[in-house]
């Protein structure tokens, strides 16, 4: 029973990184159905942000966490207006190649300016462990967590509640409709890139602090591994998204707890497969039906 | 208020388009009429901005709309029901209504939002359910009350009647001459062509992409051609 407890904590932990980076995914194919590939490599930005201002300037955790997601919001709505934005009108399958490549662009262009080598991101929260009936949570998983909870209130709350949060909505229906009543969707779409890439610099420090090291390739496997997330919990799924990076995390460390460690990436594919013949739509997609 | 001069529109290598001149003066209730395919809604867009002019000039006021975005175009004073309603599902009724005073100041929206409401009591009812689970009729209104919000002094209508139970059509039409007494300027595109004309000052006739025949909307209703071709008669 502890080590199941155990085991869940851990995968809380994990689960809310892969949930902050699947919201963006879903975000962005919501709008404008593109798979961004290059959202892991976001997530890497993010991470080095974090690294980078820690070690030069000393700041504290919030500072570098807000500094970093201001700063990967940036590159994602950058992209977006240098990459995405002059294919709007192409086929799908174009944006989505392009999404690659601006994945591999990220990658290499950081390696080539910044070197391969794997670092150790700076210990800017002290770690401490609690134990608490036989179960062992470190202040940082909390910090994460909460973190992570914070930051999907927030996004839920510009969601729901504001104008911008539901012109984002108007245009994933309707984009035409949406420009008719006068919004313009090119501001909407950017800020949603910005949005989703703010979230992905997020859970870049955070999981720099979690695991302790980084390197220009680190965002490939999570980056993937959000995405199946995002598909299982329904593609275009704002709470379909949290929940499919939490259960993504959560059988990830089942799968490792069990002595299976070799297979936990496999496993996570698996249920993408299984998700795809079984509940093509997710856990909370939409099947959105018309009245003519 | 609008003159629309040599307007060309083409879909790729179809000229559904082909010249089209007509104007609509304030206060007024226009109607253009033609069979489906004819080149009104391509009309139509145009003038909203979603589809570019490949020729001629669309003046409203001292404004080029040809040269306009679709935001700019609502943000001068044209607003549009588009056809099919277009509703934004999963927003609710109240939201929808939000999303058409876009462009408007949010200290001015409440008096909108009142006028609105007096003139829709049904989207009242209905403000905190999702805009999909209303009726037919009900999102024929909702995509009304959202293109009022915008305070149009241009109402533009495309095919509103479309798809309508009897009961609505007939409340739809007397719903539009109540906005024009309000100061609204009406163009209406319709293939229900006698209850448009009924209501219309002027109507021109759209076929392939030309207007065929202009008149008021008496004139037109009494015209032996345009009972043949559209009113069955």
């Amino acid at each position: 029973m502890h080590t199941v407890m155990q085991q869940v904590i851990n995968g809380l932990s994990l689960g809310s990184i892969y949930a902050l980076l699947a919201l963006g995914y879903t975000m962005v194919y919501g709008i404008i159905k593109l798979i961004n590939f290059a959202h892991g490599d976001i997530y890497m930005l993010g991470a080095f942000w974090g690294y980078y201002v820690i070690n030069t300037y000393h700041v504290d955790f919030i500072v570098a966490l807000l500094s970093a997601m201001i700063v990967t919001a940036m590159a994602g709505m950058i992209i977006e207006y240098l990459a995405y934005r002059p294919l709007r009108n192409s086929p799908r399958i174009t944006a989505l190649i392009t999404a690659i490549g601006v994945s591999y662009f990220l990658e290499n262009g950081m390696s080539y300016l910044f070197g391969a080598n794997t670092r150790n991101f700076p210990q800017v929260v002290k770690q401490h462990n609690f134990t608490a009936l036989g179960i062992s949570i470190s202040n940082i998983q909390v910090l994460i967590l909460v973190t992570a909870l914070i930051l999907m209130i927030l996004l839920q709350l510009i969601i729901q509640k504001t104008k911008m949060g539901t012109a984002m909505r108007a245009v994933a229906v309707d984009q035409e409709a949406a420009a008719l009543v006068g919004i313009n969707p090119d501001h909407v779409i950017s800020f949603t890139f910005g949005l989703g890439s703010a979230l992905a610099g997020a859970a870049g420090v955070l999981i720099g602090l979690y695991y302790n090291s980084i390197d220009p390739l680190m965002g490939m496997t999570p980056g993937i591994k959000a995405f199946v997330a995002a598909v299982v919990g329904g593609i275009g799924s704002v709470p379909g998204a949290a929940i499919g990076g939490f259960l993504i995390g959560l059988l990830e460390t089942g799968v490792q707890a069990i002595g299976l460690s070799a297979y936990k990436d496999a496993a996570v594919y698996i249920v993408l497969i299984l998700i795809l013949i079984v509940l093509p739509a997710g856990l909370l997609g939409k099947n959105v039906k018309e009245k003519v | 208020m609008l003159d629309v001069q040599g307007l060309k529109v083409n879909y790729g290598a179809i000229h559904a388009v082909r010249g089209v001149d007509f104007n609509v003066e304030d206060d007024e209730i226009v109607t253009l009429i033609g069979a489906n395919g004819a080149g009104k809604s391509t009309i139509v867009h145009t003038l909203s901005g979603m589809l570019k002019a490949a020729e001629g000039t669309i003046k409203y006021g001292d404004q080029d709309l040809t040269k306009m975005s679709a935001a700019k175009i609502v943000g001068a004073g044209i607003a549009q029901v588009p056809e099919g309603r277009r509703i934004f599902s999963g927003l609710s009724t109240m939201e929808n209504l939000k999303m058409g005073a876009y462009l408007v100041p949010r200290n001015e929206q409440n008096d909108v939002l009142a006028n609105v409401f007096d003139q829709f009591p049904v989207l009242k009812e209905r403000k905190n359910q999702d805009a999909a689970t209303l009726s037919g009729g009900e999102q024929q209104m909702l995509a009304m009350g959202r293109a009022l919000m915008a305070q149009p002094k241009l109402l533009m209508l495309d095919e509103p009647s479309m798809g309508l139970a009897p009961i609505y059509i007939s409340k739809i039409f007397d719903i539009i001459k109540t906005i024009n007494k309000q100061g609204v300027t009406v163009l209406l595109i319709e293939q229900n062509a006698l209850q448009a004309l009924q209501i219309a000052n002027r109507g021109y006739v759209i076929a392939n992409g030309t207007v065929k025949l202009t008149g008021t909307g008496s004139e037109l209703l009494a015209n032996s051609e345009v009972q043949k071709a559209y009113l069955g008669g």
